[in-house]
């Protein structure tokens, strides 16, 4: 018996660990743009004050509607505020709304979902029914309707956009959880005796938590834009606070008299921050994937 | 010596649900009045074909799955009333081998975390305890002490049946099911696991219910042998016995199917004709007439009760 486990040293000594994850999302070009779209962003919101040449809310009538120039890169406002300045500070805030607003999602929708898929019955109906109610509305209309119905402002906001990404998470976890319920290391966990909560959240979670991650970074870029939609439609941040969609929703009478850089610069914020988003979770996704992932 | 496991007309029916209200229409017999004891130190067989029951009888002696019906009696206790509570805390004592050693493990824990699981969840032991009894038990299994930081990607599907084997015995139970331990594994491998179990049984003074489709297997390991068919034991005898003189037409049918390594034996196979029936609408009496050869009237009209023909040979057949 002993040269039974001597034998299995020489086993796939190699492949202790998942390592390949990493190696084959580096070679993803895709995902490696995406990626450097959200450093690029995570660094301009942390480094926000030393970056901005200007203070975001100092108004200066004297130079309103400025076009780009060597003094202010992205022009000015209609207030004379610094276009460029503004789009800094406005990642710090599209950034916390998606983080806030997928972070509620998740910490609602995956225990929902899990709790659903698990016990099934009647209780497992009664969750993933009142998901289904969420998904039925058209995400932004549902989003408004919460926000307007809290009261406008950041908070609410990033409330809003959470609990509209609840049922997706929850659907996500549970059909995870109905698939892995069946499988025999959950049925020994039973049989050792292992407490529901703790087989749902050790043995689980974490067989789940691939697809949750993709979902989440997905996620991410649609809070980002709900958010700046909430706040274009007057349900976000109040002014004068610097916000992607805000900023557009200020800028956008002034497309037609030829001020374009009012609302492109905070436009191509938004569009690249959701780009990277998406290009990592496409990536993560791939690389995520069993049938692409030959290491293991 | 008396009976550790007294199983009594177990019974487990799965509901055919059918229309947006779920609505019953019928149902799945899947374990249909099972009765059988094991004595202490001994090893019940249970062979069948795929689909007769045998692993859902494992299941609900464990509970595992729900029984409809029937009492479990271990060793004075009720297990078919216990609590879900006292239930959870009397799993220290049954334990279970499940057939998929690749399906079995946690693929995202380490041999170590998976050995600790069952000894945590029922002990307070101080950490270096721990250790030592998960090194105890990897070598107990014929595994070594530095095996406990892989994953179990990292073990061959024998190795990973030791693993299972060895989390069976962490909460040292006195009763083990063991679900087609080795039918995942290689002949090779097979032989390795079942002299392992069966030097454990010595070792550990343990019980089996050994569940397996192959009679070699079970005739290996058992005392007795129960031969199941659609979700009702039709035969159930000594090994010895049963594999001298199987009296049930379904018995004899299967031990003429066992291969005989002579290339010059004369074959006098019995071959059955058609399939399994479905066990949502059972032949009525007799559920194995429709395949019996020496099926009479009575066969198809009445069921055959299950009596004891012989000292501790159980049957359940019209013709004796």
């Amino acid at each position: 018996m002993l040269s039974i486990a001597e034998n299995s040293s020489s086993i796939k000594n190699s492949a202790s660990k998942p390592n390949s994850f990493f190696g084959l999302l580096f070679k993803n070009r895709l995902a490696m743009i995406g990626l450097f779209f959200i450093l690029f962003w995570t660094f301009v919101a942390l480094f926000a004050p030393i970056i901005a040449p200007y203070s975001p809310t100092a108004t200066n009538t004297a130079i309103k509607l400025e076009a780009p120039s060597a003094a202010h890169w992205m022009g000015t406002d209609n207030f004379g505020r610094d276009i460029f300045s503004r789009v800094i500070f406005g990642a710090r805030i599209s950034l916390w709304t998606g983080i806030i607003g997928v972070g509620i999602s998740c910490c609602l929708g995956i225990p929902l979902g899990g709790i659903a898929g698990y016990y099934g019955g009647k209780l497992g109906n009664v969750i993933m029914r009142v998901m289904d109610t969420l998904l039925a509305f058209p995400s932004l209309i549902l989003a408004m309707a919460i926000a307007a119905s809290i009261g406008p402002g950041l908070i609410s906001a990033m409330i809003a956009v959470g609990i509209v990404g609840i049922p997706e998470f929850a659907r996500l976890m549970f059909g995870q959880t109905v698939s892995l319920r069946e499988k025999e290391f959950v049925e020994a966990g039973r049989a050792i005796g292992v407490k529901d909560s703790v087989i749902l959240r050790k043995h689980i979670f974490p067989n789940a938590l691939a697809p949750l991650l993709v979902r989440a970074t997905l996620g991410l870029g649609f809070a980002i834009l709900t958010a700046a939609s909430l706040s274009f439609l007057g349900l976000g941040v109040k002014p004068p606070t610097a916000e992607w969609g805000a900023m557009i929703s200020e800028g956008r009478e002034y497309i037609i008299s030829g001020q374009w850089w009012i609302i492109s610069f905070p436009g191509l914020a938004i569009v690249t921050s959701i780009l990277g988003f998406n290009l990592l979770g496409d990536g993560l996704r791939d690389v995520l994937d069993p049938r692409i992932r030959t290491g293991k | 010596m008396s009976a550790l496991l007294e199983v009594s007309q177990l019974k487990k029916y799965f509901p055919i649900r059918k229309g947006i209200f779920g609505k019953q229409v019928g149902a799945v017999k899947a374990v249909d009045g099972v009765s059988f004891n094991i004595k202490k130190g001994e090893t019940l067989g249970i062979v069948g074909e795929s689909g007769c029951g045998k692993s859902t009888t494992g299941r609900a002696i464990l509970r595992l799955i729900e029984p409809t019906e029937g009492e479990i009696l271990f060793n004075g206790t009720n297990v078919s009333r216990l609590k879900p509570e006292e239930l959870r805390r009397f799993r220290t004592h049954m334990q279970i081998v499940f057939q998929d050693p690749f399906a079995s493990l946690d693929p995202k824990w380490t041999i170590q975390k998976i050995l600790e699981e069952p000894i945590r969840t029922h002990m307070k032991l101080p950490e270096a305890e721990v250790k030592d009894k998960v090194a105890n038990l990897l070598e107990v299994v014929g595994l070594s002490s530095y095996h406990a930081q892989r994953y179990p990607h990292e073990f061959s599907g024998g190795q990973r049946q030791r693993i299972g084997v060895a989390r069976a015995l962490a909460l040292n139970p006195e009763f083990i099911v063991c679900d087609e331990p080795v039918s995942a594994l290689d002949v090779s491998i097979q032989s390795q696991v079942l002299n392992l179990m069966r030097d454990l049984q010595d070792q550990f003074s343990l019980t089996y219910m050994l569940i397996s489709h192959d009679l070699s297997v079970v005739r290996f390991i058992s005392t007795q042998v129960g031969v199941m068919y659609l979700g009702r034991m039709v035969e159930l005898a000594s090994t010895k016995e049963l594999f001298r003189e199987p009296l049930h037409p379904y018995t004899k049918a299967l031990m003429s199917a066992v291969p005989v390594p002579d290339p010059d034996a004369t074959k006098n196979q019995i071959v059955l004709s058609g399939d399994v029936p479905n066990p949502s609408s059972p032949p009525p009496g007799c559920t194995f007439h429709t395949r019996c050869s020496m099926a009479n009237e009575i066969c198809s009209c009445e069921a055959p009760e299950w009596k004891e023909v012989s000292p501790e040979h159980f049957l359940a057949c019209h013709l004796y």
